[in-house]
């Protein structure tokens, strides 16, 4: 936190993209883990996963008693020679967790800007990313671009810290497209191959309900937890900048909306908006996933502190 | 009550607000805004359709308000309450009732014609509906009636008569505009020129003045002044008559002296001269050869149009011997006196050594020479080096000797040339409150009285630090000590206690008098009327007063002598034109019966305040207050407070 506080004051005028490969913030996410709740892959790895036990491991979960077939050698001879009972020991499994970084690239996401929407996105996908490739997780890149015939593109697996450069210059090709993005769609695209993985979807699902449950539900489909990442921009979240303008248009189709740009209006929007978020958040959390809405000018920072928590991922030493 | 400004021309500075309505208006002119997706938009029905009317945020009535109530600060603006009342506004008239307005004026007087002009404007008042008051303006201003309708008034005006007094028609304009107040009227009725006429400039804002009288010819006798010396007889007693023309041509006049009361006797023969006066010419004339005495009037012949001038009055003293007492052991002072008496004639002389003097032993006059009684003389009394002990004279010291340092003006010492020749070893002497130093002199370095005079309880008293040298009495070098001692004997000479008083009209006159009877009761040309103990009255009628007060009566003789009223010429004037009555309804004058109170401050109280709440609009609605404080915004940044639940 200290060393992204420090790279914020001394770079201010760096994206948030740049930020996250600073060297400062690189040394810090170095010595973090990204710790999923549920997710968990089928091939061993480093990323303990409480729900699940292994007859290997270095972590003792729990003792079972000894049943036919076991394995002798976990049979713990300490109990049975204080109580004469045969248990086995089972242990925290470790798997290799798959974990997805989505990035929605339709044109709502604009302008492609220093601390925009898309620009936070890219930063908390790599900030992320990161983190995961030093907990020696599996880590997929994708983006969902904004047209709606256009496939969605991915990048990896990327195992190491080695993979890095590789990881930056995707998310740094990501460019905005200039139509909205179906999320479903993209999501099905990505992740025909990947099951109990961990997928964080990066947007600022400004889109209809039933577009946002549907990728919610692919998700479900894919039996993957779902972390739901909401970038709005300040001008999302207030529209007073909107004083004397009347007509609207839509960034994503080019559609005029005339409102009254009154103090009424405005206050009203914020209750639309509101309600928008809050049936975001209900309609993940029905589906067993996490979902948390960050602004752009919380920065870097104000998302690890306050945003991160929300979707039931923690950095841990 | 009534608004206004007092610099109005600043209310043009509104015309700002004409540019910042422009202002907000024109910022509904900017381009589409583009913004991120119409999904939440599009969920704000109404919002899709806008207002026809103009909106204007609430910032733009705020920063209108500032801008009203700064220009309302620069306009000054004040509220007009209405002045209180001030004195009833009546319509006033004054009438000039002093001696000049008795002038003949065709064939009635000044003050006949006056008075009817005033009687009639009082009737032309009281039928516009105001209510009038009478001032007769005389030697005081005498408020004759208030609140007056037009007959009442025009009843009271009638009854007016001029006084032989003289007029002040300045205090009655100031009376009559106080009375009146701004709205009132003042009609003044005199023949008074323009230009003797001094009054206030609120008093000759409202006053119309009425002028009567013109030309004049008139000549009066200027006064009267009677020499009678006790020494000498009667038919020696001159009568100085002071005449004076203020006609524009030389008129011959005749002056008559004649006893007020004819003489039980044979009839007393008047005495007349006839003298020619050139205009503007002031003579004296001298009568003499008087056979009679007692209270005379001079009366002036032919008549002219001014006959209250023509009469005064005067007394001519009787003639009577006077008897003297002198108490001394100066047996050459006393053959001197003696001497001296017989060569005055009409007057006798009794001489006692001290020791033969008793109080009983009384005269008319007592002179004592170097010694005084225990007990004072009833009579008139002279003290010539008066040793201590005595009530009447205070004695300081021994025998010193000064020199004259101040001779004051007074009848002792009237004609006494080089003084000094006076003086001798004498005595110290102290002044008192009734004893008053006629002649000073400086003796060791201070001032000392040589001659002290008075009148103690109706006694006359004079007392010299110096006794007479008899030697000087009978030497014709020494004359000064002959005059003062004539005059001693003349000024001591007691004069009747009934002879007539004389006063000049208009002078006031008190019941009492020192040491005398009060006037209980006075009969004279206006009738009789009663005095109380300490009354004093005004003499407004010249003639002969009888005044009654302890069992005696008194002849009271009053004179008409002024010569401001007695100049009656007045150039011919124009009819004045009386001033249209003001209706009873008049508005009043804004200037006069409205008071503005400004509210400057206030409004830049409230120009102050609007800024501040301008400010409060501006941090309300500003981004920084949506940051940190709570609201719809930041709820919606927080689902999960809500209701959104996190896995």
């Amino acid at each position: 936190m200290a060393a992204l506080r420090a790279a914020k004051a001394r770079l201010p005028e760096q994206s948030l993209f740049e930020q996250a490969f600073t060297p400062e913030v690189l040394r810090v996410l170095d010595r973090v883990r990204l710790r999923a709740q549920h997710a968990s892959g089928d091939r061993p790895g480093h990323t303990r996963v409480r729900n699940r036990s292994d007859a290997s491991g270095t972590e003792l979960e729990r003792h079972v008693a000894y049943e036919r077939g076991d394995d002798l050698r976990r049979i713990d001879w300490n109990v049975y020679a204080r109580l004469g009972e045969l248990v086995t020991r089972r242990f925290v499994a470790e798997r290799e967790v798959p974990l997805w970084f989505v990035v929605d690239a339709s044109a709502s996401m604009g302008p492609d800007e220093m601390h925009g929407k898309l620009d936070m996105a890219r930063a908390l996908a790599a900030l992320l990313a990161t983190v995961s490739l030093s907990g020696g997780d599996r880590v997929y890149l994708g983006v969902i671009p904004g047209r709606g015939d256009a496939a969605a593109v991915s990048c990896g697996p990327l195992r190491s810290r080695r993979s890095l450069h590789e990881l930056r210059g995707f998310l740094a090709g990501i460019r905005l497209g200039d139509g909205a993005a179906d999320l479903a769609r993209g999501l099905d695209q990505l992740l025909r191959v990947t099951r109990r993985g961990m997928v964080v979807l990066l947007s600022d699902f400004l889109c209809d309900r039933a577009a946002g449950a549907r990728a919610l539900d692919v998700l479900m489909t894919r039996s993957c937890e779902g972390k739901l990442v909401q970038v709005l921009s300040r001008r999302d979240r207030d529209p007073s900048w909107l004083y004397g303008h009347d007509v609207l248009i839509d960034r994503e189709t080019g559609a005029e909306f005339r409102i009254d740009p009154s103090p009424d209006t405005f206050r009203r929007y914020e209750a639309a908006l509101l309600a928008h978020v809050t049936a975001l958040a209900r309609a993940a959390s029905s589906r067993g996933m996490a979902s948390a809405l960050t602004i752009t000018d919380v920065g870097l920072l104000g998302f690890l502190s306050g945003d991160l928590p929300r979707l039931g991922l923690s950095l841990v030493r | 009550m009534g608004y206004g400004f007092a610099a109005p021309a600043w209310l043009a500075a509104l015309a700002i607000l004409v540019p910042l309505l422009w202002l907000y208006l024109r910022s509904r002119r900017r381009p589409p805004a583009v913004v991120s997706s119409l999904v939440v938009w599009r969920v704000l029905t109404e919002a899709a359709a806008p207002r026809r009317k103009p909106y204007l945020p609430l910032l733009f009535f705020v920063q209108a308000a500032l801008i009203v109530a700064s220009v309302i600060a620069l306009a000054q603006p004040f509220v007009q309450h209405p002045v209180p009342p001030g004195p009833p506004r009546d319509a006033i008239v004054v009438l000039d009732v002093s001696a000049s307005m008795q002038a003949r004026d065709g064939g009635s007087t000044r003050f006949e014609r006056a008075r009817a002009a005033a009687q009639e404007r009082a009737y032309e008042l009281g039928r516009s509906g105001r209510k009038l008051t009478v001032i007769a303006a005389g030697q005081q201003p005498q408020v004759v009636g208030t609140q007056l309708d037009g007959a009442r008034a025009a009843d009271l005006i009638g009854r007016l008569e001029p006084r032989d007094t003289s007029g002040n028609l300045t205090a009655a304009a100031e009376l009559a505009a106080a009375q009146a107040g701004p709205q009132g009227s003042i009609d003044v009725f005199t023949d008074a020129a323009g230009d003797g006429l001094v009054m206030s400039r609120d008093a000759r804002a409202i006053s119309t003045v009425h002028r009567f009288g013109s030309g004049g010819d008139n000549v009066a006798v200027a006064g009267v002044r009677v020499l009678a010396n006790p020494f000498e007889p009667l038919g020696r007693t001159r009568a100085l008559v002071t005449l004076h023309s203020y006609a524009d041509e030389a008129r011959e006049v005749t002056i008559t002296l004649e006893p007020v009361e004819a003489a039980s006797g044979e009839p007393a023969q008047p005495v007349s001269r006839t003298v020619t006066l050139a205009p503007g010419a002031t003579e004296v004339v001298s009568a003499d050869g008087f056979g009679w005495s007692g209270a005379f009037r001079a009366v002036l012949a032919p008549d002219d149009d001014l006959p209250l001038d023509n009469v005064v009055y005067g007394v001519v003293p009787a003639p009577t011997p006077l008897r003297v007492l002198l108490v001394t052991e100066d047996i050459a002072l006393q053959r001197a006196v003696e001497t001296l008496a017989r060569s005055l004639g009409n007057v006798t002389v009794r001489t006692l050594v001290p020791v033969q003097y008793r109080p009983e032993a009384r005269e008319e006059i007592t002179i004592f020479d170097r010694f005084a009684p225990p007990l004072p003389p009833a009579g008139n009394v002279a003290y010539l080096a008066p040793p201590r002990g005595n009530p009447d004279v205070t004695v300081a010291g021994g025998a010193t000797r000064g020199r004259v340092a101040e001779q004051r003006e007074h009848e002792l010492v009237a004609g006494v040339q080089n003084a000094e020749t006076l003086l001798g070893d004498g005595v110290a002497l102290a002044a008192s409150a009734a004893l008053k130093p006629v002649l000073l002199g400086r003796a060791e370095g201070r001032e000392v009285p040589l001659v002290l005079a008075g009148e103690v309880g109706g006694r006359r008293i004079v007392a010299t630090s110096f006794p007479l040298r008899a030697a000087d009495l009978r030497s014709a070098d020494a004359l000064p000590t002959l005059v003062f001692t004539i005059n001693l004997l003349r000024w001591l000479s007691p004069t009747s206690g009934a002879a007539p008083l004389t006063r000049i009209a208009g002078e006031r006159l008190r019941a009492g008098f020192r040491d005398a009877a009060p006037i209980a009761r006075i009969e004279g040309p206006d009738g009789a009327r009663e005095l109380g103990p300490a009354e004093e009255i005004t003499l407004e009628r010249a003639g002969v007063y009888a005044a009654v007060g302890g069992g005696e009566e008194r002849t009271l003789l009053v004179s008409f002598v002024d010569p401001v009223e007695s100049d009656i010429a007045r150039p011919a004037a124009a009819p004045s034109v009386a001033a249209p009555p003001r209706p009873a309804t008049a508005e009043p004058a804004a200037q006069a019966l409205w008071q503005r109170v400004p509210y400057v401050r206030e409004a830049l109280l409230a120009a102050l305040l609007a800024m501040l709440l301008e400010w409060l609009v501006v941090a309300a609605s500003g981004p920084r207050a949506r940051r940190g404080g709570p609201g719809p915004s930041d709820a919606a940044a927080d689902p999960a407070s809500a209701g959104g639940a996190t896995a």
